[in-house]
């Protein structure tokens, strides 16, 4: 049973079809990739997954239990973190307390508990998650100031402090540079380690085709192919209705 | 039969006019993403002018009615329309949500001001129905007025109309795809600026129409009365989304019928005496119930770019030492200040107070709430009720609902700072005892028999904000789920409601409480024949009755506590979620963050604020009448000027409140006083007098509120430059003449204006010179590179900047002359 399930999902908004009858599957602790021109519906499936839009028809299942109809807040509680592809970070919090209220949001419902200890180790986690992004030196700057690149990481850093055990990543690499990205690449394999799941939604063919073990490819509200990246790179309908061909 | 058809049509009349309103409050919005909050103010202002051309001396005797209605309709009303969209709407573009709320609020305050300016003196003003009272024809036995007649025969004509311009019209068209994409229609060749105008000029017709047409129904022109007669027809609009102009005009009719058959239901008001002022409530209470049933958009987050505003946070030790400088201050000022001068001040303070109330559920977190001082009325009501004017024993029943409200007051705020089960209880149990101690410790007089008490006490002002704390709860439950305008429209509806069911109410309340009054009912007199004599409070000893300086000082202190304590909140988990949930409800959500909870603490805690500090304020005043100070127009401006004065800063409510409790009325008084001084200029005087009575926080707000940070960021910008070392020596000449100037005033060399003109002046100077200095400093810094030499000769300075740009080693001009000898 894979860990995030998704089944026959539609959503339509007014007379358009955003998505038609989409499945698809999250293995646990791999990366999985979702591709596609833009339009095609990734950011919405991620909304559905997230629970900030609710499906018009479909199920959704985590880790076997459904979540279809649950509260955006509860689906964060059993595990699921998300960025966005248009930033969500608040503008009137400096970086390290961008990260310190997700910690204390998450502490706040599992323990409910400020002591000493708590503090401490809430503290701990911040500079761990600040050294892993590379973000301890940007800590004290407001997040409105920083380039979109590390706000990026901002928006990963949040997320992990949740200990999210799958993580919706959406378009994490556009806004940074290309040596960013490869360093952004190297967290994310760090996180699987971790045991973490990753779905990423992705338009830097070279972090997809570097980092994800499968992919799902999305066209106009459809699933047109799925699997490795080899076989994506091959595949004649992605390269007609995305990656475009040799002429 | 007969009484049906009256009421019916007297329903589809009053309900036809609401139509109109409301039609043309959508056209506006539609075409430019504006409510406009003076959409009522101008229907009022316009049948003022009306009344003055058809019904007064007019322009040359009284205008015969078509022509009158021509003139206003056609030119006093589009004129209006095009010019608050080319002054004052244009430029709302791309501002935030608050900003869009508050120019428009100001924009109805200046028409407010503006009429009561025009039209001051007391006289009754009657507009006449059109075709006299007498017209009228009929159906079986019921009569039907020929003015009833053409107000729906008007409703029905202008539907068609706004249907044809809005389908079958290029202009049209165009007036609907500017609301989606202004950029777009241009570069399609549309003109989006003359659509905008159009629509504001058809906006304003509306408005006019039905402010004419309904005018004769109200017997004498009032306008506050009128104004809100208009804003009934909001909730209209908010029936068609705002957007869809049949079920607008449908809503309308709703409307009206409603106030009719409940007119008719209930002998107009006399059936049940606790609900006679319901009929002019009716419509705000559909409109609250309409918004709360809307299907509200979902989460949705809002780019970085959107948020010009950002606000800086003092630490907990800086509020600390900006407290005491705050009441030292005052406290110095007391020993200078003529009683009329600290009562003014007092005035201003109390609404700062009220004001904090706002800056924790606006500025921090991002909540609209246009109601604040129907919580600090219904603070000072519970004050005067439970402390003061129940005339009876209180003791053991008083402290019985005292610990009743702070388990419930507890209860709610509590888990949104992280306190669950067990610890949530022995929080709230502690917080209750807490309670009780406080109230049977300062209760000092309990048992006495509270009828002959002539002093407040502490314990009435802990219940006065536990009150309206809990009735913020109660409000702020059904409306929980609304946001921006939406929020802003219901919490205006409560306020409207306690403006008309609360303050208006004349009803006595006998209960039989437990514990309390030995077993005889209680009477509460809710609203004593529209005024309440509210005491100064008595306790610590200090008679707070004659002394208006200790009152001064009193109000002082509790802001600065307010204060502190509310930066202390800023800076800890539940301020950090506060500033999370206003800056994206959406990431807050995938956090895992239940802002329900959130949502219901503050504002239960910003209900609080507002009920303590409504209580304090009104004994300050000594008495709250039904019509000052807490009523919903009040409220908007107190409002509107602490978001211009800066929302997200304490100082914010501080500069707000003494703004709209003092700032103004001191400046009326000064033109007073030259008036008086050199009568060859009283004219002039009065004017400039009448100006800042009638337009001063309308205007302060219309110019101001673009700034999204308000004017508190930029004074403390200004002061902080001064705290720079090289301004140690303006600094020490600032507070050095500040001190001469109080020393003199101490020792009656100088008098009370000419302190003010020498420490005003002095207070504004100080920053500006600072700012001007660096400024010069930085133009001479900043100097293009490529520009020099050219128009500025080269200077040591010059050449070492130029070396360190292009990362040469350092070489003094001279070596560079030596060389090229």
């Amino acid at each position: 049973m894979s860990y995030l399930d998704i089944k026959d999902i539609t959503v339509r908004f007014g007379g358009h079809i955003a998505l038609n009858n989409v499945s698809m599957s999250v293995e646990r602790g791999i990366i999985t990739g979702l591709i596609g021109p833009n339009g095609a519906g990734k950011t919405t499936l991620f909304n559905v997954v997230s629970g900030l839009h609710r499906a018009d028809e479909g199920a959704i299942s985590l880790d076997g239990e459904r979540i279809t109809n649950m509260a955006p807040y509860k689906r964060a509680r059993s595990g699921v973190g998300r960025t966005f592809q248009r930033l969500e970070l608040f503008p009137s919090l400096t970086v390290e307390e961008n990260i310190r209220v997700s910690a204390e949001i998450r502490n706040q419902w599992t323990r409910g508990n400020t002591s000493t200890i708590v503090r401490k180790l809430i503290d701990q986690k911040i500079e761990d998650t600040l050294e892993l992004t590379g973000l301890t030196e940007l800590a004290d700057h407001h997040v409105a100031e920083i380039p979109t690149g590390k706000a990026r990481l901002v928006e990963l850093a949040r997320s992990l402090m949740q200990d999210p055990k799958l993580i919706l990543l959406d378009e994490p690499a556009s806004g940074q540079n290309d040596i960013e990205t490869a360093e952004f690449g190297n967290i994310l394999r760090t996180l699987t380690n971790e045991g973490i799941t990753i779905f990423l939604v992705e338009h830097d063919m070279s972090l997809v085709m570097s980092v994800c073990d499968h992919v799902y490819v999305l066209d106009f509200g459809s699933i047109i192919a799925s699997g490795s990246t080899d076989e994506i790179q091959i595949d004649k309908r992605v390269i007609d209705a995305y990656l475009g061909g040799d002429l | 039969m007969t009484e049906l058809v009256t009421f019916t049509v007297v329903g589809l009349a009053i309900g036809s006019i609401y139509s109109i309103a409301s039609a043309g409050l959508v056209v506006t919005y539609t075409t430019s993403g504006i409510f406009n909050f003076a959409h009522g103010a101008i229907g009022m202002f316009t049948a003022f002018i009306y009344w003055q051309l058809r019904w007064d001396a007019g322009w040359g005797g009284q205008w015969p009615a078509p022509i009158a209605m021509l003139f206003v309709l056609f030119v006093v009303a589009p004129i209006i329309g095009i010019f608050l969209q080319l002054v004052v709407m244009r430029g709302l573009e791309g501002t935030n949500e608050t900003t869009k709320l508050v120019i428009p609020i100001a924009v109805m305050l200046a028409f407010i001001g503006g009429t009561n300016w025009i039209w001051q003196d007391l006289e009754s003003r009657i507009p006449e129905p059109f075709f006299g009272r007498e017209s009228k024809w009929s159906i079986g036995d019921a009569y039907i007025t020929t003015h009833q007649t053409i107000v729906v025969v008007t409703a029905l004509l202008l539907a068609l109309f706004l249907k044809f311009l809005l389908t079958n019209t290029r202009i049209g068209i165009t007036m609907r795809a500017v609301v989606d994409n202004r950029e777009l229609v241009q570069l399609n060749g549309g003109k989006p600026d003359f659509a905008a105008l159009l629509s504001w000029a058809i906006g304003a017709m509306m408005a006019a129409v039905a402010g004419i047409l309904i005018s004769p129904l109200l017997g004498s022109l009032n306008v506050l009365a009128l104004t809100l007669l208009v804003v009934n027809a909001y909730a209209a609009a908010i029936f068609g989304r705002l957007k869809n102009l049949p079920l607008t005009f449908m809503g309308g009719l709703v409307i009206g019928l409603a106030v009719s058959y409940w007119n008719w239901l209930s002998g107009t008001g006399r059936k049940w005496p606790w609900l006679s002022e319901l009929r002019s409530a009716i419509p705000v209470v559909i409109l609250f119930v309409i918004l709360i049933l809307l299907p509200q958009e979902r989460l949705r987050g809002s780019s970085l770019a959107k948020y010009r505003e950002s606000f800086k946070v003092p630490t907990i030790k800086s509020s600390i030492t900006w407290g005491a400088i705050f009441i030292i201050f005052i406290s110095a000022l007391t020993l200078i200040l003529e009683n009329k001068w600290e009562f003014s001040l007092a005035k201003g303070i109390g609404f700062a107070i009220i004001g904090l109330s706002m800056v924790l559920l606006t500025g921090y977190a991002g909540e609209i709430n246009l109601a604040p001082l129907a919580f600090a009325g219904i603070g000072a009501i519970s004050a005067y009720q439970f402390d003061v004017g129940s005339g009876v024993e209180t003791g053991a029943g008083f402290a019985t609902l005292a610990v009743f409200l702070a388990a419930f007051f507890g209860y709610l705020v509590f888990p949104a700072f992280g306190l669950a089960r067990a610890r949530l209880w022995g929080a709230v149990s502690v917080f209750t005892i807490g309670v009780l101690g406080l109230v049977t410790i300062f209760d000092g007089t309990s048992g006495t028999g509270i009828a002959s008490r002539e002093s407040m006490s502490f314990s009435g002002l802990i219940v006065a904000a536990l009150i309206a704390g809990a009735i913020g709860a109660v409000v702020a439950v059904p409306a929980l789920r609304l946001r921006g305008l939406y929020l802003g429209l219901a919490t205006f509806a409560f306020a409207i409601f306690v403006d008309k069911m609360v303050y208006k109410q004349r009803q006595t309340l006998s209960l039989d409480i437990p514990f309390i009054g030995d077993g005889k009912d209680v009477t509460f007199n809710v609203f004593n024949n529209g005024a309440l004599n509210i005491p100064r409070p008595g306790f610590f000893g200090i008679d707070f009755r004659k002394n208006q300086s200790a009152m001064l000082i009193l109000l002082t202190i509790t802001f600065s506590l307010i204060a502190i304590l509310l930066v202390i909140l800023r800076r800890s988990t539940y301020g950090r979620q506060l500033s999370a949930m206003k800056d994206s409800p959406a990431a807050c959500a995938t956090l895992g963050l239940n802002m329900l909870k959130l949502k219901l603490s503050v504002f239960t805690l910003a209900a609080a604020i507002a009920g303590f500090g409504g209580a304090l304020h009104a004994s300050n005043l000594r008495a709250i009448q039904e019509d000052a100070p807490f009523t919903v127009f009040e409220g908007l401006a107190l409002f509107m000027l602490t978001v211009v004065s800066g929302i997200g800063y304490i100082s914010g409510a501080l500069i707000g409140g003494i703004l709209y409790g003092t700032a103004f009325l001191v400046m009326g008084d000064f033109w007073d006083k030259l008036a008086n001084d050199w009568s060859s200029f009283d004219w002039l005087f009065t004017v400039i007098h009448d100006f800042f009575i009638f337009l001063g926080p309308a205007m302060a707000g219309i110019g101001l509120g673009r700034n999204p940070n308000g004017i508190a960021a930029q004074i403390f910008d200004g002061y902080r430059i001064l705290k720079e070392e090289s301004n140690r020596t303006l600094l020490s000449i600032g507070v050095a003449a500040t001190t001469c100037f109080w020393i003199f005033r101490i020792t009656d060399v100088i008098d009370g204006w000419t302190f003010l003109l020498l420490f005003v002046p002095t207070l504004l100077l100080c920053p500006l010179i600072a700012e001007a200095k660096k400024k010069d400093l930085e133009t001479e810094k900043m100097h293009p590179l490529e520009l020099i030499g050219i128009d500025h000769s080269y200077t040591d300075q010059i050449v070492e900047d130029l070396n360190k740009e292009l990362n040469l080693p350092f070489s003094h001009p001279k070596d560079f002359e030596d060389r090229s000898h």
